[in-house]
């Protein structure tokens, strides 16, 4: 009996949950008492997601974009966006070599596995889509010629939900590019005394040994994107889906980019909870992380956080109202 | 669904005589319509609801007031009211009026009817009610009060195909739930069945009004008035008139001709009964079970006919002749006539209609030594059966008529019988359809002044004028002549198709009205069939058609329901209790001779012969368990696994389910992380990485057992 439980399905499956291991434990070192936190962050790398979080600042965001890009054997680069940012200075621009006399790329920050573009609402739309547009494609194109980015591929965007003067908000469309919208929250009491007991102020100085590699890492996503789903579980994540679309107090249904998102999530979960099949509670998990932010009220709100919360009772509601498979 | 309850209960109108000629075919048509294409209700404009129900209202008030009969006016209310409900989406309420609404149909019709197929439509009614009722109930079970649906809008359910629906269905239904129903049913069937054995028989007939509150046309017209034609009209239907029992069917005459209407009086297109007879056999009488016929000769051994006689047919009763002694089922208020030997109900009677005659006289000729004395004494007696048409001229033409016969022919009734329906067959061809040559004067005189072919009634009539002529008392007599022997319900049947006209001619010698079938081709038989024999006859007029399947079913169910005494209901309740008591009795005397043998086993002396047999017992008994237990478990599952398509249905999958239901059902348990693992798996995982499905059920069992345990 012993032998026949847990992870069976091959030794793919025993090393990807000893790589999720050490790497949970190495975040946890920097990221204090939010392991749900932690949790999303590693499933959207494994579903090859973008992580969009939102929150006050000064609650780690940065600090978690960092201890993960730390963590992997990766290139790690940081865009802060401002209102006078131009899509080049994202991407990169093609300048004119004196010495070869042609144009050579200049890559920008884009380049690089792991993202982090902070406070992504303050700059303007164009620069905001340039960005958009390499995450959907993983690709620049400059003057008819396309440069892949790095693989892995992940960019960390955060936002400020409350400070919204001289900001652009995303719309929606380029909302659905994001596989999750998390917010951190504050720590509790023991967390931040220990955040406050420590040295570190300064993100450079956040000392954290890479513990995969990039083969690594590719193999985690490859394996979480073979978790099986079962036909009542796909039925399941149908049913959410549809249900969403008939929800009268929204303008618009998930749609089935949305849906996708939510199956690969729940397979990433499935994945960094040890299993290699998906299981009800991993869908209900993540409905509103992936599905939350590709929502909007018909109602209008008094502001962006009440939004938030009545669109998260509606979501959880949802749920309530239909039956798990069992 | 509602479509079929409305389609089930709408088809029992046709079987009553309600006129609503114009409400049956659109609700049928709207029924249908619902099943086949269930949008189309949304087309129908918003001022037809505003208005249908202000409509229904006077439609049943202009009824009631202008039909004066309440329960035809009631019945067409109903129709309407099925109608309405068809041609619109209905609410949850709605669909519990509709099955009210058949279910009134049903029992109307049932009571009026009193025929098998109401029993069947009752079946099929109540399974229908309760499946729908089901499925109201189950659409409720979320608890959420469903909305009214806004007029001119599809619901959702009307846009599907059948296919998705019975898909649904079959996803929704709880096969053992479904089994266990369908067995609850059967059990119903069975009990009521048992009830129906039991319950005393008298009420069933006479103590429901309901059908006394239709009044009844005549379906077939054999009434006192017949004109030319008529009969030959009814030969048209060939629905079942009566059919009879009969206790020897040797006794059955090879072409029986069943007498139900005597008519005397020439009206010049037809015959009539005259106004004498008409009286003496519409008077009231004191309602009666029994009564004495003119058949003197009491013969014990003699057979007893019963008739089953449908309704619609006549209030006369058809008979073959004198007899001796005529019973009811209950008291029935009727006239016997001694000069023409018919009998007339009072009322013709609303639904199927039983009587029992012993010792009939099947003879061909009607003994009738009353009307013989009767007529030497006074002999305008016979001046009735004697009356020619009024106008001289025809008279003349008649006589002229009888001089073609030879002189000898006239000397007697039998001979002047045998001649003149010679001589008609000569002239005249038979046929359905009578032509006869326009001009003055009479019908019939014309008709036998030309070539000219007719039908039964014509030869008849013309054979009775002729025979009145020459001064032999002579009348029509109308019924029906031959049948088929049902093979199924062992009776003897005979439809509408059979009905005939006839002639009687008064024989002095013999002091016997003597039966002559002048219409060609039938005179042959009408001799035959004083001696036939009965095997042979019956065997040369056998039917097996579906027709007679069904039929039988019919004689089945009236020998079933019409009782002449509560004998034959008790012996059937004794012989079933007689059996139960058999079978009891004989199950515990087994039983009891089985713990003899036990208990003589275990007191024998006990040798090595025996343990060593009690030991390969035990030992092939814990083999075929521990093979159950590593084979045929696995090899079950894996027929049920192979048997499923989608993985949702896969009993694996299900297994699991439960299992893991159950788990989290007990209080305050966890199952062991392993198992937990495994049974999610089991559940959710890929086949492939599948343990071994029975050893972690065996696990789940043990680990449940030990937490109750605890």
């Amino acid at each position: 009996m012993g032998a026949m439980s847990d992870f069976v399905a091959g030794s793919a499956i025993t090393d990807a949950k000893a790589a999720i291991a050490k790497l949970r434990a190495n975040m946890k070192r920097t990221i204090k008492g939010k392991d749900d936190v932690i949790d999303r962050a590693i499933v959207c790398l494994l579903a090859r997601g973008h992580l969009l979080i939102e929150d006050l600042p000064g609650v780690g965001k940065t600090t978690l974009a960092y201890s993960l890009a730390r963590s992997l054997d990766t290139s790690f680069s940081r865009v802060q966006f401002t209102s006078d940012l131009l899509p080049s200075d994202v991407t990169g621009v093609a300048i004119y070599d004196e010495t070869t006399k042609e144009f050579i790329f200049k890559k920008g920050p884009v380049f690089a596995s792991i993202v982090l573009a902070d406070e992504i609402n303050r700059a303007t739309p164009k620069t905001q889509s340039a960005l958009l547009e390499v995450m959907d494609r993983g690709k620049v194109t400059i003057d008819g010629e396309s440069h892949s980015v790095d693989l892995p591929f992940m960019v960390f965007a955060t936002q400020n939900p409350v400070d919204y003067e001289g900001t652009f908000p995303l719309p929606e469309s380029q909302m659905d590019r994001f596989l999750m919208r998390i917010r951190m929250g504050y720590p509790q009491g023991e967390d931040e005394i220990q955040i406050l007991r420590a040295q570190t102020t300064n993100y450079d100085e956040i000392a954290l040994d890479p513990v995969l590699t990039r083969t690594e890492i590719a193999q985690l996503q490859q394996v979480a994107s073979q978790v099986f789903v079962e036909d009542s579980v796909l039925n399941y994540i149908l049913r959410i889906v549809a249900a969403t679309r008939t929800e009268s107090e929204f303008k618009a249904g998930i749609s089935v980019r949305g849906g996708l998102a939510l199956k690969h999530a729940a397979q990433a979960m499935a994945l960094t909870r040890g299993r290699d099949f998906v299981i009800p509670d991993d869908v209900t998990d993540l409905v509103l992380p992936t599905l939350g932010h590709r929502l909007s009220l018909v109602r209008p709100t008094s502001d962006a956080l009440e939004e938030r919360r009545a669109i998260g009772v509606v979501l959880k509601r949802i749920i309530e109202s239909l039956p798990e498979p069992q | 669904m509602g479509a079929v309850l409305a389609l089930l209960s709408v088809v029992t109108v046709f079987f009553m005589d309600i006129d609503a000629w114009l409400l049956m075919p659109l609700v049928t048509v709207a029924a249908i319509l619902a099943w086949v294409k269930p949008t189309w209700p949304a087309l129908l404009p918003g001022f037809v609801h505003r208005l249908a129900f202000p409509f229904i209202a006077l439609a049943f008030v202009y009824d009631l007031t202008s039909s004066e009969e309440p329960l035809p006016a009631l019945i067409r209310l109903d129709l309407l009211l099925i109608f309405y409900r068809l041609i619109t989406y209905r609410q949850r309420r709605d669909d519990l009026q509709l099955v009210l609404l058949g279910l009134f149909l049903v029992i109307v019709a049932g009571v009026i009817t009193v025929s098998l197929s109401f029993a069947v439509q009752l079946l099929a009614f109540t399974s229908c009610a309760l499946v729908m009722l089901l499925a109201v109930t189950l659409e409720h079970a979320d608890g959420q009060s469903p909305k009214a649906p806004a007029p001119g809008v599809v619901p959702s359910w009307a846009r599907g195909t059948w296919g998705a629906h019975f898909s649904r269905l079959r996803a929704a239904t709880d096969w053992r739930l479904a089994g266990l129903g369908i067995l609850a049913f059967g059990g119903l069937v069975v009990l009521s069945g048992l009830l129906f054995l039991a319950i005393p028989r008298f009420d069933i007939q006479s103590s429901l009004f309901i059908d006394r509150l239709i009044s009844r046309t005549t379906k077939t017209g054999f009434s006192e008035d017949i004109r030319f034609g008529d009969v030959t009209a009814i030969t048209q239907d060939d629905s079942l008139a009566f059919s009879v029992d009969l206790t020897d069917s040797s006794a059955m005459p090879l072409v029986p001709y069943w007498r139900m209407v005597v008519l005397d009086e020439y009206t010049g297109d037809g015959f009539r009964l005259s106004s004498e007879f008409r009286r003496s056999l519409n008077g009231y009488s004191v309602p009666r079970n029994r009564v004495n016929g003119t058949n003197l000769r009491p013969d014990y051994n003699a057979p007893s006919w019963t008739f089953y006689m449908e309704p619609g047919i006549s209030r006369y009763l058809p008979l073959l002749g004198n007899f001796y002694s005529m019973s009811f089922t209950e008291p029935q208020t009727f006239r016997l006539s001694d000069q023409l030997r018919i009998i007339a109900l009072q009322r013709e009677p609303p639904k199927m209609f039983a009587y029992r005659t012993w010792n009939m006289d099947t003879r061909s000729e009607l003994y009738d030594p009353t009307f013989a004395l009767n007529r030497r004494e006074n002999p305008a007696v016979a001046a009735v059966f004697l009356t020619l048409p009024e106008s001289a001229q025809d008279q003349a033409r008649l006589r002229e008529l009888l001089t073609e016969l030879k002189p000898s022919a006239l000397a007697d009734a039998r001979r002047f019988g045998a001649a003149t329906i010679d001589w008609l067959e000569d002239l005249h061809p038979y046929a359905l359809v009578s032509s006869v040559p326009a001009g003055d004067g009479d019908t019939l005189i014309r008709w036998l002044d030309s070539e000219a072919s007719g039908h039964c009634e014509f030869f008849a009539g013309s054979f009775v004028m002729l025979a009145r002529a020459a001064g032999f008392p002579a009348r029509v007599v109308t019924g029906f002549r031959g049948g088929t022997w049902n093979d199924f319900s062992g009776s003897f049947m005979v439809r509408n198709s059979h009905a005939h006209a006839w002639a009687e001619v008064f024989d002095e010698k013999s002091s016997s009205w003597v039966r002559f079938d002048p219409t060609p081709g039938n005179q042959a038989l009408s001799n035959l069939s004083e001696q036939a024999d009965g095997a042979t006859g019956l065997s040369a007029v056998r039917d097996q058609s579906w027709q007679a399947r069904l039929d039988s079913l019919r004689v089945f169910w009236y020998r079933r329901i019409v009782n002449f005494d509560l004998q034959t209901q008790e012996q059937l309740v004794s012989s079933t209790k007689q059996f139960f008591q058999a079978k009891s009795q004989a199950f515990i005397a087994w039983t009891d001779s089985r713990m003899e043998a036990l208990r003589d086993w275990v007191t024998r002396p006990w040798d090595l012969h025996r343990w060593g047999m009690i030991g390969g017992l035990m030992v092939v008994g814990g083999l075929l368990s521990w093979g159950w237990r590593r084979l045929g478990a696995r090899w079950w599952l894996t027929v049920r696994r192979h048997t499923r398509r989608s993985t949702d249905q896969d009993p694996v999958r299900r297994e699991a389910s439960r299992w893991l239901q159950k788990g989290a059902r007990q209080r305050e348990f966890r199952w062991p992380e392993a198992v937990a693992g495994d049974l999610l798996r089991l559940r959710f995982g890929d086949t492939p990485s599948w343990p071994d499905p029975l050893k972690v059920f065996r696990a789940a069992r043990r680990a449940l057992r030990s937490h109750r345990d605890r």
